[in-house]
C-alpha cells in the first residue's frame, strides 16, 4: 500500500499507522453520528411499539393527542429512516470512502457540525409530526422546518464524501464506491423532487401518490439499499480472504440496479393511476430481481471462504433477508390480494431491520470499537442485539405475513364486512407487538454496547476517542520520563 | 489467522478480474425479463392513454360498456352527424333561420311519424310548407348518397329527441325499407306528397 | 468503472431517464387534467370542497388518519344484466323469452315498463349480454343491458365504482392510503351522513360498532360542565358511554370540520373511465337538461352490503 498521506516523518510508514491515521481523521464525526443514530433507532423503537399496542388496545394513551396512532407511527417510521438508518449509512459510507481510498477525510470539523444539525433537524422533524404539521405523505412527513435543517446537513455531508472520494489516492475503485457515489445522487434527487412537487409547489392530485410511491421506492432501493449493499461489499470478502467472488457480477448488479430501480414505484393494480404507470412500475419491480440475483450470487459465492462467523454473521443475515425483501417486492407488486394489507409491513421491517439494519449494526460492530480503542474480538458483544433483532423480525414479520395473508383473502371477498377483518387481526398484530418488543431490547442493547465504548474511550483520553493519540501521548509521556 | 474481526490492517477487499464468474443464465434471464416486461406493458399498458385506469383493458372497452341502449348510442351517433350536415341551414339550436331552413325543435314534422320524416332526407323536399304555424318555401337537397342508413336513422333519432322534442328513435330497419321505397322516386318531395303517408308508421 | 465520472455520468443518465419517464410523462398527462363535465350531467366534476370539508381535509391530515384509512375503490371488473322494459310484440317476445328459459314470459312482459323494467338475465358478460339483447330486440321488445361494476370494495358498499385519477383532481395533499387497518372513506359520506354517528365514533369507535380497534379520538371533544341550559351541540350518548352527571361532551371546532370533510366524502359520478350502474333511458347527447342515468344511486338509495342491487328502481333479486 502506498503511505503517502501519513503526516510523519518516519521513513516507510507502516500499513498499520496509515490505517489508524486515517481512521482518527474521522473518528469525532462518526462517533457522534453512531452515537445519535442508535438514540434516533431507540427511539423510533418506542414509538413502533406504541404504534403497535394502539392497534390491538386502543384505549391506552388515548386521550394523549401527541401519542395518537396516526401521530406515532410516521414518526417512528421517519426516525428510524432518517435519525438512524440514513445517519448511520452515511457515516459508514464515509469511513469506507477514507478507507478505500486510502485518504483522510476532508473537513472532519464540517462533518461534525453537519452532523449536529441533522440531529436537530430530525429532532424538529419529529416534534413536528408529533404536533401534527405532518405533510401527509408517507416517508416524507417531516414539516418544512426539520426537512430543510435535516437536508441542508446531508448536502454538506454529500458534498465532504464527495471530496474525500476525489481526493482518494486508491484510484482503483471497488463496488462499495459505486454504491456509495451513486446513492448520494440519487438522494438527493428523489428528496428534492419529492419535497418540490409535493410540499412545496404540489402536483394534482393522483399525481402526488404516484410522486410519493416514487420516492419511497426510490428511499428504499436507491438510497438504503444501496448504502446496505456497499456494506455488504466491503465487509463480506473482508471477513473473508478479501477477494469479491467477480467484478463482473458486480458490474452487472450495478447497472441494472441504476437502470431498473428508479422505475420501481411501488404501485400495484387497481390504483386510481393510468394503467400504463402501474405497469410500468410492475415490470420495473420485477426486473429489479436481476440485480438481486447478481448481488446475492457475488456475495454468497464472496462468504464461501472461511471465517469466524462471529463478525460475518450479521452481514450473512442481510444478505438473505435482503433476497427475501426482493421477492417480497415482487408479491406486492404481482398479486393483487398483498397491497394495502400488513404484509407490506411486514416486508418494510424485513427490509430496514432485516436486511438495512443487520448490515449497519454489523459496520458499526465493527467500525466503533476502532475508532473508540475498544476491544476488537467479538465476544459477547453484539449477541443479545443479534438474537433480538432476529427473533423480533421473525415475530413481527411472521405474524404480519400470516395476518396479512388472512387480511387479504379477507379483503377479496366482498361478503366480508370490515369489523370482521379487524377481529380476524387481533391475534397477529399482538404477536407483532412482541416482535416489536423484542426489536426494541435489542436496539437499546446495541445502543448502550456503543455508548459504553464511546463513554470508555472518552474517559480513557478526554478529548478525542483516538487510539492514535492515546499511543502519542503515551510516548510523549515515555520519552519525557526518559528525557528526566 | 482468527478473523474474528476486520484486522486493521488488512488490505482492503479487492475485485480481482480474474475469473469473470458472470452465469450465462443470469443475462438470459436478463434478457428474459426484459421480453416479459415489454409484453406486460403492453399488455396492461392501455396503449398509453391516461383514461384507462384500473381493469379496463382501452378506451374502446370504456365506450363500449357506457350505459346506452341502440337508441342512445344512435343518438350519439346522430350528434355527429348533425353537426357535420346540417347544422348549417337547420343551426345548432334547431331552431332554423329564415331563408335557410325550418326549425326542428318542437316541429311537427320531426316529431310525426317516423315514415313521413324519414323520406326528407333520403330524397330532399322542395315547395311550400307550413311548420308551426309558419310558412317556408325552400329547397332542400337529398341526402340519398351522402348518408347511409345507419347515418339516417341517427340523425334522426338525434333530432327527435333533441331541445324539447320527444318522440320514439327511429330504427335503422325502417330507414332500409324506405330507401327501398323511394328508390325510384326523383329527388325532392312535396309536402303534399308527405302528408299523404299515413301517422302510423 | 475506475473513474468516478463514468460512474457518476451513467448514474445521471438511467435515473434522468426514470425522471422522464415517471415523473414527467406522468404529469404532462395527469397535470394537465381539468375538471370535466360528464355526459348528460351539468355541473363539471370534481367540484371543489365547500369551506369547512375543506378545512377538516387539514385536520384528517393533521390526525393522520391515512395511516389506518384508504380512499381507493378498487374494481375487479364489471358484468352485465338485461332488462326487459317493453315490446312491441308480445308474442315474439314470450317466444324469445322461452328460449332463454323463462317459462312464463307474459307476466314478466306486463309488468315491464320503462321505470319498472324486468330482469331477463344478470351478471353475464358483455357478450352474452349483446346476444341476448339482439334476440329480444329482434322479438320486438325494447331490451336495455345495465352495466354493473363488480369487485370485493364495491360489493362491501365501500364505492359504487372504481376510483380515477379525476376524483383527486382538488385534493392537496392526496389522502389515498397503503394500508386497510379500518375500513376504506372513499364513500363514507354516502355510507354514514349522519354527523352525529361520525360524532360518537370519533369520541369512541366502541359506541356503534363493538369490537372495533380504531383509537377514541377524545381530544377531538371537550367535557365540561353543564351551563344553565345543556349545549346543543353536546353528543346524545348511550347511558355506559355517557360522561358524569353534570357533565356533557361537546365536540370542538375543528371535530366538527373533520365531520364536514367526512360527510363529503363520495364518488358517485359516473365518468367516462369509470362508468357506473344506471338505467338506461333514451337521452341523447344533446340534451344536457336533465341527468343521463336520473336513476343512479343517491346517498339515500346506497346499495346494502352483499346485495348487487345498484338503486332502488331496479327489482331486487
Amino acid at each position: 500500500m502506498n503511505g503517502s498521506t501519513s503526516t510523519s516523518s518516519a521513513p516507510s510508514l507502516r500499513r498499520e499507522d496509515v490505517v489508524r491515521d486515517i481512521e482518527s481523521s474521522a473518528a469525532t464525526p462518526l462517533a457522534l453520528m453512531f452515537f445519535a443514530s442508535l438514540a434516533w433507532l431507540v427511539v423510533s423503537a418506542v414509538f413502533a411499539l406504541i404504534s403497535s399496542v394502539k392497534l390491538h388496545s386502543p384505549v391506552i394513551l388515548a386521550n394523549c393527542e401527541w401519542l395518537s396512532y396516526g401521530h406515532t407511527r410516521p414518526a417512528a417510521n421517519d426516525t428510524f429512516v432518517y435519525g438512524f438508518a440514513s445517519q448511520a449509512g452515511i457515516a459508514i459510507a464515509l469511513w469506507m470512502l477514507c478507507r478505500l481510498g486510502s485518504v483522510r477525510l476532508f473537513a472532519p470539523i464540517g462533518a461534525t457540525i453537519a452532523a449536529i444539525f441533522w440531529n436537530v433537524g430530525v429532532a424538529l422533524g419529529t416534534v413536528g409530526i408529533l404536533r401534527g404539521d405532518t405533510t401527509g405523505f408517507e416517508w416524507l412527513e417531516f414539516p418544512t422546518y426539520g426537512s430543510a435543517m435535516f437536508f441542508c446537513a446531508f448536502l454538506v455531508l454529500a458534498v465532504i464524501a464527495l471530496v474525500t472520494f476525489a481526493r482518494r489516492h486508491d484510484r482503483e475503485l471497488y463496488p462499495s464506491q459505486w454504491y456509495i457515489i451513486a446513492a448520494l445522487l440519487w438522494f438527493p434527487w428523489l428528496y428534492t423532487t419529492a419535497r418540490l412537487l409535493l410540499v412545496w409547489h404540489p402536483v394534482r392530485g393522483a399525481m402526488q401518490f404516484l410522486v410519493n410511491g416514487w420516492f419511497a421506492s426510490g428511499l428504499f432501493t436507491l438510497w438504503l439499499g444501496a448504502l446496505g449493499v456497499a456494506v455488504l461489499y466491503y465487509f463480506i470478502p473482508k471477513l473473508g480472504n478479501g477477494q469479491l467472488y467477480s467484478r463482473a457480477l458486480a458490474i452487472l448488479g450495478f447497472w441494472t440496479l441504476a437502470v431498473f430501480g428508479p422505475w420501481m414505484a411501488g404501485l400495484y393494480h387497481g390504483l386510481p393511476l393510468p394503467s400504463w404507470i402501474v405497469s410500468v412500475s410492475i415490470a420495473a419491480t420485477v426486473l429489479t430481481l436481476v440485480p438481486l440475483v447478481a448481488t446475492v450470487m457475488n456475495l454468497w459465492n464472496t462468504r464461501r471462504f472461511p471465517a469466524s462467523d462471529c463478525a460475518r454473521i450479521w452481514f450473512t443475515t442481510s444478505l438473505i433477508f435482503f433476497a427475501i425483501t426482493g421477492v417480497l417486492n415482487v408479491a406486492v407488486a404481482l398479486c393483487p390480494a398483498v397491497p394495502l394489507t400488513v404484509i407490506v409491513e411486514a416486508a418494510q421491517v424485513i427490509a430496514l431491520y432485516g436486511f438495512i439494519g443487520f448490515a449497519l449494526f454489523g459496520a458499526i460492530f465493527q467500525i466503533v470499537p476502532r475508532i473508540t480503542g475498544a476491544d476488537l474480538t467479538c465476544g459477547s458483544r453484539g449477541k443479545l442485539t443479534w438474537w433480538c433483532t432476529m427473533l423480533g423480525i421473525l415475530f413481527f414479520s411472521g405474524a404480519l405475513l400470516l395476518g396479512g395473508f388472512v387480511q387479504g383473502r379477507k379483503l377479496m371477498d366482498g361478503s366480508v364486512p370490515s369489523i370482521d377483518i379487524m377481529n380476524a387481526m387481533k391475534p397477529f398484530i399482538r404477536a407483532s407487538t412482541l416482535g416489536l418488543l423484542l426489536l426494541l431490547i435489542g436496539n437499546i442493547a446495541i445502543f448502550g454496547s456503543v455508548a459504553k465504548m464511546l463513554y470508555d474511550c472518552c474517559r480513557r483520553c478526554c478529548s478525542c476517542c483516538c487510539p492514535g493519540d492515546k499511543q502519542a501521548k503515551d510516548a510523549k509521556l515515555k520519552t519525557a520520563r526518559a528525557a528526566r | 489467522m482468527n478473523k474474528d474481526v476486520t484486522n486493521t490492517f488488512d488490505a482492503e477487499p479487492k475485485a480481482a478480474g480474474n475469473e469473470a464468474h458472470l452465469p450465462l443464465w443470469l443475462t438470459g434471464l436478463l434478457g428474459l425479463l426484459m421480453y416479459w416486461g415489454c409484453y406486460y406493458v403492453d399488455e396492461h399498458g392501455g396503449k398509453f392513454d391516461p383514461l384507462v385506469q384500473g381493469p379496463y383493458k382501452s378506451t374502446n372497452e370504456l365506450a363500449s360498456v357506457l350505459p346506452a341502449d341502440e337508441s342512445v348510442k344512435l343518438a350519439r351517433m346522430g350528434a355527429q352527424v348533425y353537426s357535420t350536415y346540417c347544422v348549417q341551414c337547420h343551426q345548432p339550436h334547431g331552431g332554423g333561420a329564415a331563408g335557410q331552413a325550418p326549425p326542428l325543435a318542437g316541429s311537427e314534422w320531426v316529431m310525426g311519424a317516423p315514415a313521413r320524416v324519414a323520406r326528407i332526407p333520403m330524397r330532399g323536399l322542395i315547395g311550400p310548407i307550413k311548420v308551426k304555424g309558419e310558412e317556408w318555401n325552400l329547397n332542400m337537397l337529398s341526402f340519398h348518397d351522402v348518408l347511409n342508413d345507419e347515418q339516417v336513422a341517427a340523425v334522426l333519432t338525434y333530432v327527435r329527441n333533441s331541445w324539447g322534442n320527444k318522440a320514439t328513435p327511429v330504427n335503422v330497419d325502417l330507414v332500409k325499407k324506405i330507401r327501398a321505397e323511394v328508390a325510384n322516386h326523383p329527388d325532392q318531395f312535396t309536402a303534399e306528397e308527405l302528408q299523404k303517408i299515413p301517422d302510423t308508421q | 468503472m475506475n473513474y468516478g465520472s463514468v460512474i457518476f455520468l451513467g448514474v445521471f443518465a438511467t435515473f434522468v431517464a426514470s425522471w422522464w419517464g415517471m415523473i414527467f410523462a406522468p404529469q404532462l398527462q395527469l397535470g394537465s387534467q381539468q375538471p370535466k363535465v360528464p355526459e348528460g350531467a351539468s355541473m363539471a366534476y370534481p367540484t371543489l370542497r365547500p369551506g369547512v370539508a375543506a378545512q377538516g381535509h387539514k385536520v384528517y391530515v393533521a390526525a393522520g388518519c391515512v395511516q389506518c384509512h384508504s380512499q381507493q375503490v378498487r374494481q375487479q371488473g364489471y358484468v352485465f344484466d338485461v332488462l326487459l322494459t317493453g315490446t312491441t310484440n308480445q308474442q315474439g317476445t314470450a317466444k324469445a323469452l322461452y328460449a332463454l328459459g323463462i317459462k312464463d314470459g307474459t307476466q314478466l312482459i306486463s309488468s315491464a315498463t320503462d321505470t319498472t323494467p324486468q330482469p331477463v338475465r344478470k351478471n353475464i358478460s358483455q357478450a352474452e349480454a349483446n346476444r341476448i339483447q339482439k334476440t329480444l330486440t329482434d322479438s320486438g321488445a325494447t331490451a336495455p343491458m345495465l352495466f354493473i361494476p363488480i369487485g370485493a370494495d364495491i360489493q362491501r358498499g365501500w364505492g359504487f365504482r372504481q376510483s380515477v385519477a379525476q376524483d383527486y383532481l382538488y385534493e392537496n395533499p392526496v389522502q389515498i392510503g397503503n394500508s386497510r387497518l379500518g375500513p376504506d372513506l372513499t364513500n363514507i359520506g354516502a355510507r354514514q351522513p349522519d354527523a352525529q354517528w361520525h360524532l360518537r365514533h370519533l369520541y369512541n369507535p366502541r359506541i356503534d360498532i363493538k369490537g372495533s380497534t380504531m383509537p377514541a379520538y377524545q381530544y377531538f371533544f371537550e367535557k365540561r360542565k353543564i351551563g344553565k341550559t345543556p349545549s346543543p351541540d353536546a353528543l346524545k350518548l348511550p347511558p355506559e358511554f355517557a360522561p358524569a352527571a353534570g357533565y356533557e361532551i361537546v365536540p370542538k371546532p375543528e371535530t366538527l370540520r373533520l365531520v364536514a370533510y367526512l360527510q363529503s366524502l363520495r364518488t358517485m359520478t359516473p365518468l367516462f373511465e369509470a362508468p357506473m350502474t344506471q338505467l338506461p333511458q333514451v337521452k341523447p347527447a344533446g340534451d344536457t337538461n336533465a341527468p343521463a342515468g336520473t336513476n343512479a344511486p343517491t346517498a339515500t338509495n346506497a346499495p346494502t352490503p352483499k346485495t348487487n342491487s345498484p338503486s332502488t328502481n331496479t327489482p331486487a333479486k
